[in-house]
């Protein structure tokens, strides 16, 4: 029972993030649930794969990350189509009742789905869940200086996409 | 618009909850896919059911045989006994023995024939005994 605990006790204090970067990396609800219930059942399996981790937050983020690109290369294999992809993409903020505030967060979607998938991981690990880069650089795989330098030009394009609209917002 | 501006303007845009509905979904598919633990040893079973219980009475007994060893290894006393039958101590008990016969008259020869078999010096044997 122990390890139903434990179970427990990791969604509670990592799933909401996991969510997060699932969904910009694959944009997708459903491959998210997806990829979140394949590491539940991984970590019910192994008991012990988070022993003698330091940053759980981290090693978490990793794996899901690791799954979604696995995923994302099925998909890319099976799907011909690349608008049914399209298609499925979903978007990653909550609806505001301000219409400039949808209006912004519909744009900042579209800009970020716009962006490559490391860019846009890099921004979403340190705008959403406030990641140091070197933490960033742990989730990834990469250097420090290789995640600031992705964050940069992620945030760089992103202003220039939505320049109008937010000097029109505000 | 510069860059700490774009940031915070970024980082207050809300993004979605998890439903709510997966924690069940998902924990509930993470327990059905923990493998069973095996079976534990036939000792484990054996002692399972109150293992601090075991282990009290183990360390009592343990405490028992310590004791025992310190107050004297249980061959002693019977080395002791053994030691009573020697015939260093069998002697004196005759000797008293012997003296309260003594006194009781059951023995009221015993001095005279200690002296009756007494050998004497060659000299005083008898002429017929000696050799010519």
């Amino acid at each position: 029972m122990a390890a139903d605990d434990q179970l427990e006790t990791i969604y509670d204090e990592h799933a909401q993030a996991l969510f997060g970067l699932l969904m910009s990396v694959t944009k997708s609800e459903a491959d998210t649930r997806d990829i979140l219930q394949d590491l539940f059942i991984k970590l019910a399996r192994e008991p012990g794969l988070l022993c003698g981790v330091r940053n759980h937050r981290a090693f978490l983020l990793r794996v899901c990350r690791n799954l979604a690109l696995d995923q994302m290369r099925r998909r890319a294999t099976h799907t011909k189509n690349c608008e049914a992809l399209a298609r499925e993409m979903e978007p990653a903020f909550v609806v505001s009742d301000d219409p400039d505030q949808n209006l912004f967060r519909r744009a900042l979607s579209e800009a970020l789905d716009g962006l490559p998938t490391e860019q846009r991981t890099v921004l979403h690990l340190k705008l959403w869940e406030g990641l140091t880069f070197e933490e960033i650089a742990e989730v990834l795989s990469l250097s420090a200086n290789t995640a600031a330098s992705r964050f940069r030009y992620g945030l760089d394009k992103l202003r220039a996409r939505l320049r109008h609209l937010y000097e029109e917002i505000n | 618009m510069n860059d700490d501006e774009f940031q915070q303007k970024l980082q207050s845009q809300r993004q979605r909850q998890i439903p709510a509905a997966w924690r069940s979904q998902i924990l509930a598919a993470a327990r059905q896919a923990t493998p069973e633990p095996p079976p534990l040893p036939w000792h484990l079973e054996w002692l399972w059911p109150c293992p601090q219980a075991w282990t009290a009475l183990a360390g009592a007994w343990i405490v028992v045989v310590l004791l025992q060893l310190q107050s004297g290894s249980p061959a002693q006393p019977v080395t002791e006994a053994a030691r009573g039958s020697t015939p260093g101590r069998m002697i004196p008990l005759a000797d008293r023995q012997r003296e309260l016969g003594e006194v009781l008259d059951l023995f009221p020869s015993a001095n005279v024939e200690e002296k009756k078999f007494r050998p004497g010096p060659r000299g005083e044997a008898a002429p017929s005994n000696r050799y010519v």
